[in-house]
């Protein structure tokens, strides 16, 4: 267990007769302080319990995590237990000499996951053998300077190599040549489908409620699955069970407050989080031409936990996000007449999780999920202000059981998992319209079983690995029709050949295999590590839509028959080195990703209401293969990293496809989001206690985008025409931000701690281009470039903490 | 997808308002052409009128060069060049063959009797001097629903206008009610033109306007007077009653997806420019297509006209329904279809709208008021114009032109 948590002794040695020793035995004192292994923040209310069978006497941990114990000189043993961490157990006999220990505690939610900070110091990149792993805790993330001051995880991830996206305002972020519905996001083990507000301007996550955020791009543990590129796992905070607690903040763009309250002391707690943004109202003051604009997004996030006893703990978790938007200044839903444009999108998630202590190396972790995400968009008709609305859905249910067991060398996770998709693809609700039909697609069907293990073993201290082996298998149900299409002509509702109509319940095809996922590490001395990683996922459940990035409104799908499943193989080589008791690190990592069954899409696919949505796309192969260089120092009055990737993202349309359907011809063709070069530089300067001031540059090249090959005159008009998808580069995108923050300016320790957040994003106000397209404009074409954030954006946010 | 429409302007619209910091600007950008492209363009009514058929080639070294400060780009004349003097012909229903006849280079018209008809299928074929052959898909003219009512509203703040101070100008709006027949696919398109009033005939620039006769019948032209001032205009009144017809170059196209079998109300299909206040008429044309002409104009519509949103679909090679056939890969731009045509005539009193002047489309289009040559002793009488027929304007009184109407 030792080898586990890093204890350092320093040794200095007291020793003192208290009247407690009756027995003419000496005295033993040990002292401690506790830490989160990676946060390093203290651990306060943690028992220390001396025999703990007999039942003996025992401490807490105090503010600073500090405890201190006095005991005869005898064998005895010491148990320190904190809810939601491993236990970490000290054992003492007659020879034991006084002792201070800093001891670190591992997280028990995430066990395996505990692996590398980019920003916190920490040696454990070059002691695990998992490779292309970062985590960020959310104290890295309020300090990056931010957009409107809104704390964003998706803008803060970007910042790390390999992570990247279409622009300021896409839904999602692409990784190491990965589309955005690749990656896996996961908050409290419940999906998140769309992870922005207001279109890509906010991530959806409150901020205050977030715990820690693990990225795993590299390798990944076999626990998690149904994605093909990435997964991004965000834990929501546990409710302290002994403290009041109340978290808050105002911006220009948002409120938000969070109050966690013990309801029975060290048994169960709670907190809500939300954040609003309801500050529509003065659109009209800004311009009467805003009248009728609505805009307003929110989220709440509750969570229960309740410590049953000391070997049960079982926590509750809910989460509600919902955004509207509505304008007259934008056309329609197409072919439906109105006047008036809105979208809605809402998400409504929930887990339940009971883990049970079996004993000091083997837990038990059993969790429920529930995800449900609902978008529309509609219209409203210029006659009694009916809104007609089109409405789609997914639901997502799972149930997962885990064993985790750990000893010294080994560590094993093994577990099953059992998801149910249901996908309403869309209804158009006419209200009370005269002139549009009720429309419904059937829903789909579809349930996926897998079952892992994932065994971590120290050969010896210089040699370490990984192995892990995840089984998936995906069954599309009924009720369903399903078409066989002929093989040499475009799938269209001309080349059916016959149609198969299955009953609720009935499979109608399946899809699984093998998920292996290895990492090797090879340690030459202690500070430098080599690694090796190799990682298959499989993906049943894409997004089909044919834009740059997908809209809340995108359809999803899971796969059938005509929709194989995405395979993506990765392997990644990487070194690291530290220097400086791990203060500094510079590591490399080279990667290659090969994926099969990828989407695009035949010119004007439309998926809206679309019962055969095969008809719409082509699958084929991509490529991505890229190096990501990274220097990072992680203590001092100067932190920060500072990245550049270089990486490539190429795709092709399988041959196979008939002709009309190849993209650029079936030839290799840039990815959406294939940038080259990228440089990301992240600083904290901590002036004091008080003040630090944080810097990022960023520098990438630009996307790609088609550029007309010609332009001609047709029907009384010019139009652009095109032949090569992406065959230009929009021009270089960088930007210098900046921001002070300011936390407890009155520096007195009170109760009310308030922080002041000034930032400036996009500092020298570049006009980075977000795209670049041609419009036909009164009879001529015009060439324009959109850009998102084109000025430097000012702003200050007031956040507080109350705490008794 | 579903935004397509909705989606332009969105977010750069939120980040305009909200943000004030978003912004679109004009981007310079050079395109050079490689390859020469056909582009054929046709469709086969059942109107009176003779459908034309268009067959024209880019120029394989176009250069493409947006200007300096609004980066428009605008093709010029020489990079197309028409395909003349080929065999073009249209065959209805695999059986009747139409041979056309070049009426202009690279314009084909059908030959004079054809009319076209609802239910039947139409072909076009040609075969170009270096013996490829090319031939389009079958399409068949499908019918066309009835437009019910036509109404107008006054529109202050209008359509843009490159001509119109602030780039917008009034319009009369003119929406229809139609009903969608049930049960069936339905694809829609509409045109419109419309007929104004012109008082103004003929403009010479350091010149004046003479009459003449000849076995033609009645001619003039400008004749250049180096007396008069390099920069000297004079503007002739119209002999007779002239109208200048303004064309539609919008694609508007509906689909009855979702809209099946349903009364359909207040749709709009046009905006007229308010150039002056007179009456004028609009001419409302209703097309059937079928669901790959639909399909064809929309993606053009999505590639040139809902662009500029945050998510964008990349755009694509647009193929039409032509192929050359011993190349099926190769590239041919337009669209050769077939359409059934419902057309309404609708006079537009105008009473409803403000801010335009009588006889103002002069003034509007030329940004000053008409100069008319005074008599002098050497031209005591001052001729007036001929109005000189073409597709932009017409002697003829509109079909459906009711006079009277103030």
């Amino acid at each position: 267990m030792k080898i586990y948590i890093s204890i350092r002794i320093f040794g200095f040695f007291l020793l003192l007769f208290l009247y407690q020793s009756i027995c003419q035995g000496q005295v033993l004192k040990i002292k401690g302080v506790l830490l989160d292994s990676i946060t390093n923040e203290p651990l306060k209310g943690a028992s220390v319990v001396i025999d703990f069978r007999k039942n003996e006497w025992g401490t807490k941990t105090d503010e600073q995590g500090r405890f201190s114990l006095n005991m005869t000189k005898a064998n005895h043993s010491i148990s320190i237990k904190y809810v939601g961490y491993v236990p970490h157990w000290i054992y003492t006999n007659p020879e034991s000499t006084d002792k201070t220990l800093t001891i670190k505690m591992r997280r028990l939610e995430n066990e395996l996951e505990q692996i590398v900070v980019t920003s916190k110091g920490y040696d454990e990149t070059v002691k695990k053998p998992l490779l292309g792993v970062n985590q960020i805790n959310m104290k890295t993330l309020q300090k990056i300077p931010a957009a409107f001051g809104e704390v964003d995880f998706l803008r803060g991830i970007q910042m790390l190599p390999g992570v990247s996206s279409v622009g300021e305002a896409s839904n999602g972020v692409n990784i190491r040549g990965g589309t955005t519905d690749q990656n896996l996001i996961l908050l409290d083990d419940t999906p998140i489908f769309n992870p922005t507000h207001m279109f890509g301007l906010f991530s959806v996550i409150p901020p205050d409620a977030v715990s820690n955020l693990d990225l795993y791009k590299g390798n990944v543990p076999a626990r998690y699955g149904g994605r093909a590129a990435a997964v991004l796992d965000i834990s929501m905070k546990t409710p302290n069970l002994n403290n009041f607690k109340m978290v808050g903040g105002v911006s220009l763009i948002s409120n938000k407050l969070l109050i966690e309250t013990p309801i029975i002391k060290e048994k169960l707690a709670i907190y809500v989080a939300a954040r609003g943004a309801f500050t529509d109202f003065l659109l009209p003051v800004i311009s009467n031409g805003f009248d009728s604009v609505k805009t307003t997004f929110s989220e709440v996030v509750a969570k229960i936990f309740w410590k049953v006893n000391p070997k049960n703990t079982l926590s509750l978790m809910g989460y509600i996000s919902n955004d509207y938007f509505q304008t007259n200044l934008l056309a329609n839903l197409p072919n439906v007449v109105g006047n008036t444009t809105f979208f809605e999108h809402k998400t409504l998630n929930f887990n339940a999780k009971w883990v049970y202590l079996i004993n000091s190396n083997l837990d038990l972790l059993t969790s429920i999920t529930s995800a449900q995400y609902d978008p529309t968009i509609g219209t409203i008709e210029a006659k009694d202000k009916n809104k007609v609305r089109l409405e789609s859905n997914i639901n997502q249910k799972q149930a997962r059981t885990a064993l985790n067991f750990q000893k010294e060398k080994q560590k094993i996770e093994t577990g099953l998992s059992f998801t149910n998709y249901v996908i309403g693809p869309g209804t158009l609700e006419p209200g009370k319209s005269t002139s549009v039909n009720y429309i419904s697609t059937p829903n789909e069907y579809s349930n996926e079983l897998a079952a892992y293990i994932d065994d971590e073993y120290e050969f010896s201290p210089k040699f370490s690995a990984t192995a892990g082996l995840r089984y998936s298998y995906f069954m599309a149900l009924g009720t369903s029709e399903i078409r066989t299409y002929d093989p040499n002509q475009s799938r269209d509702d001309f080349s059916v050949i016959s149609t198969k109509v299955y009953n609720k319940g009935e499979i109608s095809k399946t899809y699984g295999g093998f998920e292996p996922r290895m990492g090797l590490r090879y340690s030459p001395n202690k500070n430098l590590a080599l690694k090796f990683g190799y990682n298959l996922m499989r993906q049943y459940l894409q997004i089909v839509s044919n834009t740059t990035t997908p809209i809340p409104t995108s359809r999803w799908k899971t796969s059938d028959q005509n929709i194989a499943p995405q395979v993506s193989n990765l392997v990644t080589v990487g070194g690291y080195q530290t220097f400086k008791n791990n203060i500094n690190e510079i590591s490399a990592e080279v990667y290659y990703r090969g994926s099969k069954n990828i989407r695009d899409y035949k010119p004007g696919a439309d998926f809206l209401l679309q019962r055969f949505p095969e008809t719409q796309l082509v699958q084929g192969i991509s490529k991505s293969y890229g190096l990501e260089l990274m220097f990072s120092k992680k203590k001092g009055v100067f932190s920060g990293w500072a990245n550049y990737t270089y990486a490539r993202t190429l795709n092709r349309v399988y041959a196979t496809s008939n002709f009309l359907d190849l993209v650029n011809n079936g030839n290799w063709y840039n990815a959406n989001f294939d940038r080259p070069h990228n440089f990301n530089t992240s600083l904290d300067f901590t002036v004091d206690k008080h003040n630090s001031f944080g810097f990022n540059f960023v520098m990438s090249s630009g996307r790609p985008y088609s550029q007309p090959v010609g332009f001609v005159s047709y029907q009384n008009n010019f139009y652009p025409f095109y032949d090569e998808r992406n065959n230009e580069r929009i021009p270089l995108y960088h930007r210098f931000d900046f921001s002070w923050n300011i936390s407890n300016p009155s520096m007195k320790d009170r109760d009310w701690k308030g922080n002041w957040a000034f930032s400036v994003y996009n500092l020298y106000g570049r006009k980075n281009a977000y795209s670049v397209f041609f419009k036909t404009e009164d009879g001529s074409i015009k060439a324009y470039k959109l850009q998102i954030f084109g000025a430097p954006i000012v702003s200050l946010a007031y956040n507080f903490v109350f705490e008794k | 997808m579903i935004k397509k429409r909705a989606f332009p302007h969105l977010l750069i619209f939120i980040f305009g308002l909200l943000l004030t910091t978003s912004c679109i600007d004009p981007y310079k950008v050079t395109v050079q052409a490689e390859q020469s492209y056909l582009i054929v363009d046709g469709t086969i009514t059942n109107s009176d009128e003779l459908p034309i058929i268009s067959i024209f080639e880019t120029n394989e070294a176009s250069n493409f060069k947006s200007s300096q400060f609004t980066s428009t780009i605008s093709p010029k004349l020489k990079d197309v060049k028409p395909v003349t003097k080929i065999k073009v012909r249209v065959i209805e229903n695999e059986t009747n063959t139409y041979n056309l006849s070049e009426i202009q280079p690279g314009y084909y018209q059908m030959p004079i009797g054809f009319a076209g008809k609802i239910g039947n299928t139409y072909k076009l074929e040609f075969e170009k001097a270096n013996g490829e052959k090319f031939a389009s898909s079958l399409e068949k003219m499908l019918p066309v629903s009835k437009i019910n009512r036509v109404f107008d509203t006054f529109n202050s703040t209008g359509i843009k206008d490159k001509l119109a101070d602030g780039g917008q100008i009034s319009s009369n709006d003119i929406f229809i009610d139609f009903d969608d027949p049930s049960k069936e696919k339905n694809f829609y398109r509409w045109k419109w033109k419309s007929f104004e009033i012109q008082n103004i005939c003929e403009t010479c620039k350091q010149g004046r306007y003479f009459r003449s006769q000849s076995n033609l019948g009645p001619s003039g032209e400008c004749k250049i007077d180096t007396d008069l001032e390099a920069n000297n205009v004079f503007d002739y009144l119209c002999d007779s009653f002239c109208w200048d017809i303004f064309l539609s170059n919008k694609l508007d196209i509906f689909s009855d997806i979702y809209t099946d079998g349903l009364a359909q109300k207040n749709k709009l299909v046009a905006q007229i420019p308010l150039y002056q206040s007179n009456p004028c008429l609009v001419v409302i044309e209703q097309y059937s297509l079928n669901a790959n002409a639909y399909r064809y104009l929309k993606l053009l519509n999505d590639q040139s006209v809902n662009t500029g949103t945050l998510a964008d679909t990349p755009p694509a090679p647009i193929k039409g329904n032509m192929s050359n056939l011993s190349n099926p890969t190769q590239l041919i731009l337009g669209y050769f279809t077939a359409s059934g045509i419902e057309e309404v005539r609708y006079m537009m009193s105008r009473k409803n709208s403000r801010g335009a002047q009588p006889n103002g489309i002069f003034r509007y289009k030329n940004k000053r008021d008409y100069v008319l040559e005074s008599t002098s002793e050497s031209r005591p009488n001052i001729p007036l114009a001929i109005c000189k027929s073409s597709i932009f304007r017409t002697p003829n009184s509109p079909k459906g032109w009711q006079f009277g109407i103030q």
